[in-house]
């Protein structure tokens, strides 16, 4: 997305593999197949439920019928999503509750068996028992991808992640640590004036 | 159920717990058992191998502050958490008495107090612990008041023991320093059995607390 804006201007380095992710040499969509991504707001295509999970194994060269009802319930089935929609695989992903279109685009996201998932706010615009699945189901991928997550949610970062790097004003990383480290004896005062919400 | 891995960390700290309380009572027993037969080797066992609930009681503390950092547990989850993290300070320190029975187990050397029936006494106590310990586990309330009951007797049977080393120190002659051991030894045994009694109400306390949030026997 970054490559269609001619403003757009990238400073220092984003490795993946050692590679920087910003050089010459790096394919977009190759990339993309290796690293997923989720939003904060559920953005499923206006497409069917299937359709949705399928796209990103259509780019890829899947076309075989049964290879990609596999990799649909595979995903759907990873997301925590497949008992709920099983039946209406050919309705729209717009008809799903919140919380389910976040567990498609989850499941679009990992369709493509990626190694990253980055994840913005995956539930802060979810409700509390929605969010407590996604919540779960990130426990669950965290088995098999890396997971990033960006969180305002202090409580959120505690509960599922397993290491925190707080950005403090200006985007500057202050601390990256465990996460019981950070939550029980941060190293800089900034990071516990924040997470004891003592940060004017 | 949804959170699940924090539902796990739950059940797995009352289950951690009920180990603790397995090994502290074994524990105890056993320090029963040497003081009875006056083995110093078994005694010597329980004294070397306290760090082990030491250890535990460590982790499981360790487990209690991470649940409340990270989990931000709230109603009956906050209240499971806050009792386990006392009762674990109640099993660390029947541990400890285990371990001075030991010790007590070493000086023994003579059946002054034929009348005095430690081991009874010790078992009862055992059984307290045991039966509040149900009582955590199983979120039994009602349980907890029977707990506190029994603790009465206890506090009655330690009363009459010391009652009868007091009457010997005055009907004997006084002064010999075998006679002063035994009954400092004698004072300091049924005095540790009495707080075994008062650590296992402690844990009726929290465990009533836990499951109803009711503070009555804790003071």
């Amino acid at each position: 997305m970054n490559d269609q804006i001619d403003a757009c201007r990238i400073d220092g380095d984003l490795s993946f593999h050692g590679k920087n992710v910003y050089d010459e040499d790096v394919d977009p969509v190759a990339l993309r197949r290796k690293i997923g991504m989720v939003f904060q707001k559920p953005n499923p295509f206006p497409k069917s439920i299937y359709d949705n999970v399928s796209y990103g194994l259509r780019v890829q060269g899947i076309d075989d019928e049964i290879d990609l009802d596999e990799e649909v319930e595979r995903a759907l089935r990873g997301a925590a999503l497949w008992d709920e929609v099983k039946d209406q695989l050919d309705s729209s992903g717009l008809d799903l509750s919140g919380g389910q279109q976040q567990r498609l685009c989850i499941a679009r996201a990992i369709a493509p068996d990626p190694e990253v998932l980055l994840m913005d706010e995956p539930a802060s615009a979810l409700d509390p028992v929605a969010t407590s699945k996604v919540e779960d189901l990130i426990a669950d991928l965290a088995e098999e991808y890396t997971v990033v997550i960006v969180t305002h949610n202090m409580q959120q970062a505690a509960r599922i992640s397993d290491k925190t790097a707080v950005f403090l004003t200006g985007g500057n990383l202050v601390e990256f640590d465990d996460t019981t480290k950070i939550f029980e004896n941060p190293e800089h005062d900034r990071v516990e004036d924040y997470i004891t919400g003592k940060f004017g | 159920m949804s959170r699940n891995d924090y539902q796990r960390q739950l059940e797995q700290l009352r289950e951690d717990v009920l180990e603790m309380s397995n090994i502290v009572c074994e524990r105890l027993r056993r320090a029963l058992e040497a003081l009875e037969r006056k083995d110093e080797q078994l005694a010597e066992e329980i004294i070397t191998s306290d760090h082990e609930i030491n250890d535990l009681y460590l982790e499981l503390e360790q487990d209690c502050i991470d649940l409340l950092a990270l989990q931000q547990p709230v109603a009956g989850d906050l209240r499971f958490i806050a009792a386990s993290f006392k009762i674990i300070t109640d099993l660390e320190r029947i541990g400890d008495l285990a371990v001075n029975l030991g010790e007590y187990t070493k000086r023994a050397e003579r059946d002054r107090y034929p009348d005095i029936d430690i081991a009874y006494i010790g078992g009862e106590t055992v059984e307290m612990v045991e039966a509040a310990m149900a009582a955590y586990a199983t979120d039994d309330a009602a349980a907890t008041g029977e707990i506190a009951g029994a603790d009465d007797e206890i506090d009655a049977l330690c009363e009459r023991a010391s009652e009868v080393v007091v009457q010997d120190l005055l009907e004997t002659e006084a002064g010999s320093q075998a006679n002063l051991d035994d009954v400092s030894r004698m004072l300091l045994t049924v005095r540790d059995l009495e707080r075994v009694g008062d650590h296992a109400v402690n844990i009726a306390a929290r465990t009533l607390y836990m499951v109803e949030n009711d503070d009555e026997l804790i003071y």
